[in-house]
């Protein structure tokens, strides 16, 4: 895998870019009338996760 | 904690499995709690307005309008444990910090999965839920475990923290208006 990408995948700021970005889709799911409710805790809790994996 | 010992080898893998099982174990006692103690108390409409008062409140911290300290425990899990072992003792790092008992709180959305999964989530969603933070955990350092310049993955982190927090709590609010509905 090239440098550049693999330092684009791995950084950071890429989780909560797909995190946003399945939570997006979830909301045009929901409008649409297609409800994903395990996805929802999944999007939920892995962002909780990650929103304090930089502490101790 | 991001360059803890537990990187050495395999460590990584027995933490962030670790990290799962805490996880794991966070959200079954919170669901726990919320059945014996909570739910037999309160109506499904003081439960969805309990967790939407959470939400409420914990995103306007973290978006800079209101500011109060977090309920925590504020104590470190003594790096001490990863002396028992490249393997054991990674496990019982990151178990400990999957369950999250010790361990500075940087946000509050936590405390909002915590609230909703006492509140409304069954328990399949509980055991998920309680996966998925372990797991939330594990990627921020595995992530940076993977990169291959670490140092200019921390000053990205310390330059882009408050934003990424600020994005997690926009996809929580979005998920947890597909678990209140």
């Amino acid at each position: 895998m090239p440098n550049a990408m693999r330092r684009r995948l791995t950084g950071p700021v890429t989780p909560a870019i797909v995190l946003v970005g399945v939570a997006a889709l979830m909301l045009v799911g929901q409008i649409s009338g297609i409800a994903f409710p395990l996805v929802a805790w999944v999007v939920f809790a892995i962002s909780a996760g990650y929103a304090i994996s930089g502490s101790v | 904690m991001l360059s803890s010992s537990v990187w050495r080898g395999s460590s990584h893998w027995w933490f962030s499995t670790g990290l799962i099982l805490g996880g794991v174990t966070a959200g079954l006692l919170a669901a726990t709690l919320g059945s014996l103690v909570l739910r037999p108390i309160l109506t499904y409409p003081m439960e969805v307005a309990a967790v939407v008062a959470t939400l409420a409140l914990i995103s306007a911290r973290e978006f800079g309008l209101l500011t109060f300290p977090l309920p925590q425990n504020g104590r470190q899990v003594p790096e001490s444990v990863v002396l028992d072992g490249g393997a054991y003792g990674a496990l019982h790092f990151g178990y400990e910090m999957g369950v999250a008992v010790r361990t500075f709180m940087t946000s509050g959305l936590p405390h909002a999965l915590g609230a909703a999964v006492a509140l409304l989530a069954g328990w399949p969603a509980a055991l998920l839920a309680g996966a998925a933070f372990g797991l939330g955990r594990a990627w921020m350092t595995l992530a940076r475990h993977w990169h291959d310049d670490p140092q200019a993955w921390d000053a990205s982190l310390d330059s882009a923290e408050k934003r990424i927090k600020q994005a997690l709590t926009v996809a929580v609010l979005i998920a947890a208006s597909s678990v209140i509905s």
